[in-house]
């Protein structure tokens, strides 16, 4: 390593941002050279000034933004027109608001179609709560002057509750293939899915096991889906999606396990498959099991 | 206390408490990085505004796979760089800030280091900062963007490039360039 290269080198040293044999040698050189040391040590300073130029925004700076946001969060909400109903349609159509939680599945279900107004224009996060230990948000829909000085005042008032059930019970079964498909989070997906491991027998839970493992944009999703339908490897649909994984799925430890599932069975349909595999796979431990089950089978490895 | 991801979770589901909560969390980094980029408290406010807007509107379509941190400081960096594609920062306002006392030269509210009591040696000092502004102020908005989140927020050069939707070694390249232009600036001080 030179002087220059070193040189070079010794801000991402500072920064350590040097893989370990890259330190070395610059360190190496260092030890053994003048000039790259007092190079160094000018580095040094240069870093020690740079940490002096950093601006601290002022505090009154993050108070003042903070009232502005909130302003700013009030007229989007306005202009968007959505106003909390359309959040709230978002939200009960996004699926994301259905979380699993263990063997027996606890739901909480929250309806805001409506927020309380508060009287003080800053406080743009306030809710109340609910009678029964909910939480309830209301919104002044309506104001009108009533009799003997009375006003009356209609609120829209809405409340979160729970629900429970056994992943056995339809409605919770219902909600979790639900929230396995149109889930927000990966999590979410994810632990739906587990949880419907329970009732693999169900076509209705076979088929979203299925779609999950075709088009679930999250490898560790589609592993799970492909772990649950691991014992239904004899049957000719899901030996068709393993199929499809193992051509087409990006993840190569997805692949890996298709293809120990699918070659499990010799059976002569999947010679096409393994054929065209051997064409477009890369990797070597794919490659090998298939070109292995396709001489037991008496197959060529190629197709002409 | 409920742990971030509940909160993002909470936050898409609609709770504004969760929403303040999560905004309470980073929303003096995000200040601090707008600020330091843009060096303007009107710019560094407007990008604040906007990157929070941003989140609250598009939350739902936050999907976890990245950190909630490194999504906050995508929309951040690209903020801030469109605002320094935008215009050029004017000197006069990277030196101006509000101060108790009013407006003050930026580079005079930063305390001297107790090593600077000889006074020679604190005027080389407040010249060698006054020409790392300078250089910092001359950099390309994507060489700004890298040394600062690198240098003041301490950012590895991966999560960097992933910030910027670019390589590690497009972020290490940025980098050199910046620290380059700082030891030529430095030269005439060594």
């Amino acid at each position: 390593m030179n002087c220059e290269t070193v040189k070079n080198q010794l801000s991402l040293l500072l920064y350590g941002e040097l893989s370990f044999d890259e330190e070395e040698q610059v360190e190496q050189h260092l030890s053994e050279c003048a000039g790259c040391m007092a190079a160094m040590k000018r580095e040094r300073v240069m870093h020690e000034a740079l940490d002096e130029t950093e601006a601290e925004a002022p505090a009154a700076l993050l108070a003042q933004c903070r009232r502005e946001l909130r302003s700013g969060l009030r007229r989007q909400a306005e202009r968007s027109g959505l106003d909390w109903t359309g959040l709230w349609l978002r939200w009960l159509t996004s699926g994301s608001w259905m979380r699993p939680a263990g063997a027996v599945a606890l739901l909480a279900i929250g309806f805001f179609t409506a927020r309380l107004t508060s009287t003080d224009p800053n406080q743009s996060f306030a809710w109340q709560a609910g009678a029964q230990g909910g939480v309830t948000a209301a919104r002044v829909k309506l104001v009108e002057p009533g009799e003997s000085g009375q006003v009356r005042i209609t609120l829209e008032e809405t409340r979160r509750r729970q629900v429970m059930g056994r992943v056995e019970d339809q409605d919770i079964q219902q909600l979790l293939l639900r929230a396995a498909q149109h889930g927000a989070d990966p999590g979410l997906r994810g632990e739906s899915l587990d949880l419907l491991r329970a009732k693999p027998e169900s076509s209705e839970v076979k088929q979203v096991l299925e779609q999950a493992l075709l088009s679930d944009p999250n490898p560790g999703v589609r592993m799970k889906a492909l772990e649950a339908l691991r014992p239904f490897t004899g049957d000719e649909q899901v030996r068709h999606v393993l199929a499809q994984v193992l051509l087409k799925d990006e993840h190569s430890g997805l692949r890996t396990q298709a293809i120990d599932l699918l070659v499990a069975n010799k059976r002569r349909d999947m010679v096409g498959v393994l054929q065209e595999l051997m064409q477009r796979e890369d990797n070597d431990y794919i490659r090998l099991r298939s070109q292995r089950a396709l001489r037991e089978m008496n197959a060529s490895v190629e197709t002409f | 206390m409920r742990d971030e991801t509940a909160i993002i979770r909470a936050a898409q589901g609609g709770d504004e408490d969760a929403f303040e909560q999560l905004v309470y969390s980073y929303d003096q980094s995000v200040l601090r990085l707008a600020f330091n980029l843009v060096r303007s408290q009107e710019d560094a406010r407007d990008i604040y505004q906007e990157a929070f807007l941003r989140v609250h509107k598009n939350l739902h379509t936050f999907r976890f796979d990245c950190s909630f941190h490194t999504w906050l400081y995508r929309i951040v960096t690209n903020l801030c760089l469109d605002q320094l594609r935008k215009r050029k920062v004017r000197r006069e306002e990277d030196m101006v800030v509000q101060t108790e006392d009013g407006p003050k030269n930026r580079l005079e509210s930063v305390p001297e280091t107790s090593s600077d009591s000889d006074p020679q040696r604190r005027l080389l000092n407040g010249e060698l900062r006054r020409r790392m502004e300078q250089v910092i102020g001359e950099l390309t908005p994507r060489e700004r963007a890298v040394f600062q989140m690198r240098h003041y927020e301490g950012m590895r050069l991966r999560a960097i490039g992933e910030m910027l939707g670019t390589t590690e070694e497009a972020a290490k390249n940025c980098l050199f360039r910046a620290t380059q232009k700082m030891r030529v600036a430095l030269g005439e001080f060594a």
